[in-house]
């Protein structure tokens, strides 16, 4: 009797063991196929893990102009499009999407019961964070996110801290067609931490919206940021940008650029933008900081 | 009773005024509320930059550009209503909006625009020429009223089909974007280059369709009698069409397509001169740019966040006008 009670005691130990062998396993598993559907999350995932890790990025991930993380995507499979057919033969075991991602294509992806995880854009620095722990818990990599969001809340307050005391100059972001950023949007919080009171904020724009070049110029801003993006590239939206009056208002306005492969990032990238910005208007106060921003092109 | 001369006169000085009221209320309007006082104090004073730059940059190249381009719609609508005797013709409907916006797109889009400052309403030009010379030899002068809308409608489609093509093959993805833009025109923040890139082809081409005013009240008796008259029928229709392009191509190239405003016009002012083709010329076109200036005024003056696209007033003044034309054509088949 002891010894079928012993017996069973060990057969019962050996089955604990087993599952909890099989648990830990499970939860130290990094996937090892990993998709990424947006230059945003390509990005961040390609800096967090591995590039063994990873199967497919998007196509256009490999642009200089788009990603800072252009040439490891160089060595992988791209994606054109969103198509899930296109996703799912590769097989992936995690795939990111990014807050414009094709709905069809993620439920498509759900139902086939492929792990997923969706960004969404970030509204402030907080989600910033919240973006970048979500997708190193979900890839496994919590201490490099952990490391990329404390060096960037280091730089940030070194930042605040020489702005303290500063009289504020006001600006706002200026795209194609006449769109500017109000609350809530990425642009925003980033020209709050360059010491940059937003136009478009104060006027009550919230995430996209629209500036004609009349109100820009009434607004008075000290500083009007334009995106870099395909800027060699014609397009007709494009031409709003082109507009004889800026080259006129140099001498009274800083126009400057952003790089669009770091303002469109929800990564250190965007502090980056912080810096540049920061130097660029208050250049007395960020002298030791990297090179400023590129100088918009006012030449007719 | 006045004599018909005399009345001419003050209809064109009448239509005159009243472009020039639009005017002035098109400089005072904007996105930004400027007094009168303020703009004209800071027209003068150096201090006040913005407002200079507000006005000589931003205002007045887009109450001219409205001016001009409606000038040039009214123009030849009426011009094309009057040579093809046939109450729906006008640059919209026979595609030479289209093939205008098409051929600027090209132009734009690969670079030619950069290469040479021309290019742009040359663009326009050559595209408006294309499709219309392809409507007419698609449905002929003399065609009816059905062939020439379906060869119009099919052009234009085509038109619309490459301008679309264009725009998916650029490098940056938001240029698909623009095509609403040219599907709806806007005077929006236009500069005074557009002007200068514009007018020069436009001049000549209103100086051409204004050329064919005595050709086109002979044509009223029909062709032959016309060729009697000693018209000739070849030069009428080589100034017709080269004209129309000429006045039409660069207005599309720099605002995008604004539809009706040459079908709507002449209807509205031929009751005014007794259905004359020759003095419906100026008249439409200074209607033109009054009906053009308007809705730019309204454009500004509604206020829903952004402003609303210039094609989509005259669309609304339009569609339905179109419905009117179409039900009373349909009365008088019964």
């Amino acid at each position: 009797m002891l010894l079928q009670v012993s017996a069973f005691l060990i057969k019962l130990q050996f089955l604990i063991l087993c599952v909890l062998c099989c648990c830990i396993c499970s939860v130290s598993a990094k996937p090892l196929r990993i998709i990424s559907m947006d230059p945003a999350t390509d990005t961040l995932v390609l800096q967090l893990a591995d590039l063994d890790r990873i199967v497919a990025v998007r196509e256009r991930t490999q642009d200089p102009e788009v990603s800072l993380q252009w040439e490891k995507a160089l060595q992988l499979i791209t994606l054109r499009n969103e198509m899930a057919e296109e996703v799912y033969r590769l097989q992936p075991d995690l795939v990111f999407f990014g807050p414009w991602s094709n709905r069809a294509t993620r439920n498509l992806l759900k139902r086939l019961q492929v792990p997923a995880l969706r960004l969404q854009t970030p509204k402030n620095w907080e989600d910033v964070y919240a973006n970048i722990a979500d997708v190193g818990n979900a890839l496994g990599e919590e201490e490099r996110a952990a490391k990329m969001s404390a060096s960037m809340r280091r730089r940030l307050s070194a930042i605040e801290k020489r702005l303290r005391g500063q009289p504020l100059k006001r600006g706002l972001f200026y795209i194609g067609r006449g769109h500017t950023y109000g609350k809530n949007s990425k642009a925003h919080f980033v020209m709050e931490s360059a010491g940059v009171v937003n136009i478009a904020a104060e006027k009550g724009i919230v995430g996209l919206g629209m500036m004609s070049i009349e109100e820009v110029l009434m607004s008075a801003p000290d500083m009007i940021i334009f995106s870099d993006y395909k800027k060699d590239v014609p397009t007709l939206s494009r031409n709003v940008l082109d507009h004889p009056v800026f080259p006129h208002i140099a001498n009274r306005v800083i126009l400057t650029e952003v790089p669009s492969n770091k303002i469109n990032m929800t990564d250190a990238s965007l502090v980056d933008c912080v810096e540049l910005l920061a130097k660029t208007l208050y250049p007395h106060l960020f002298q030791d900081f990297p090179t400023a921003m590129n100088n918009y092109d006012t030449s007719e | 009773m006045i004599p018909p001369n005399k009345r001419y006169l003050y209809l064109i000085s009448a239509m005159t005024l009243l472009l020039g009221v639009c005017f002035v209320v098109s400089l005072l309007v904007g996105s930004v509320m400027l007094t009168p006082q303020r703009l004209l104090s800071g027209l003068f004073h150096e201090v006040d930059m913005m407002v200079q730059l507000v006005f000589w940059e931003i205002r007045l190249p887009r109450a001219l550009l409205g001016v001009c381009v409606g000038f040039s719609l009214g123009l030849t609508g009426a011009v094309m209503q009057g040579y093809m005797r046939n109450p729906l013709a006008d640059p919209g409907v026979l595609g030479i909006t289209s093939g205008a916006a098409m051929g600027a797109v090209i132009t734009f889009y690969t670079g030619l625009a950069n290469a040479f400052e021309l290019a742009l309403p040359l663009g326009g030009v050559l595209g408006g020429l294309l499709i219309l010379c392809m409507v007419v030899m698609m449905a002929g002068r003399s065609a009816s009223v059905q062939t020439l809308i379906l060869a119009g409608i099919a052009f234009s489609t085509l038109a619309g089909a490459i301008i679309s093509l264009v725009l998916n093959f650029s490098p940056n993805p938001h240029a698909v974007l623009d095509i609403v833009f040219w599907l709806l025109g806007s005077l929006k923040d236009r500069s005074i280059n557009n002007l200068y890139l514009a007018l020069p082809l436009m001049v000549p081409g209103w100086a051409m369709l204004l050329y064919c005013s005595r050709a086109l009240r002979a044509l009223t008796l029909g062709e032959d009698t016309a060729a009697s008259m000693g018209f000739s029928m070849k030069q009428v229709r080589y100034l017709v069409i080269v004209g129309s392009a000429l006045a039409v191509g660069p207005a599309i190239a720099v605002t995008g397509s604004i539809g009706f405003v040459g079908l709507v016009v002449p209807h509205l002012i031929r009751p005014l001169v007794a259905g004359d083709p020759g003095r419906l010329l100026w008249l439409s076109g200074l209607a033109g740019a009054v009906l053009l200036s308007v809705s730019d005024i309204v454009v500004r003056l509604i206020s829903l966040g952004q402003e609303l696209k210039l094609g989509v007033i005259t669309s609304l003044i339009g569609a339905p006008f179109f419905f009117f034309l179409l039900f009373k054509m349909r009365r008088e088949v019964v």
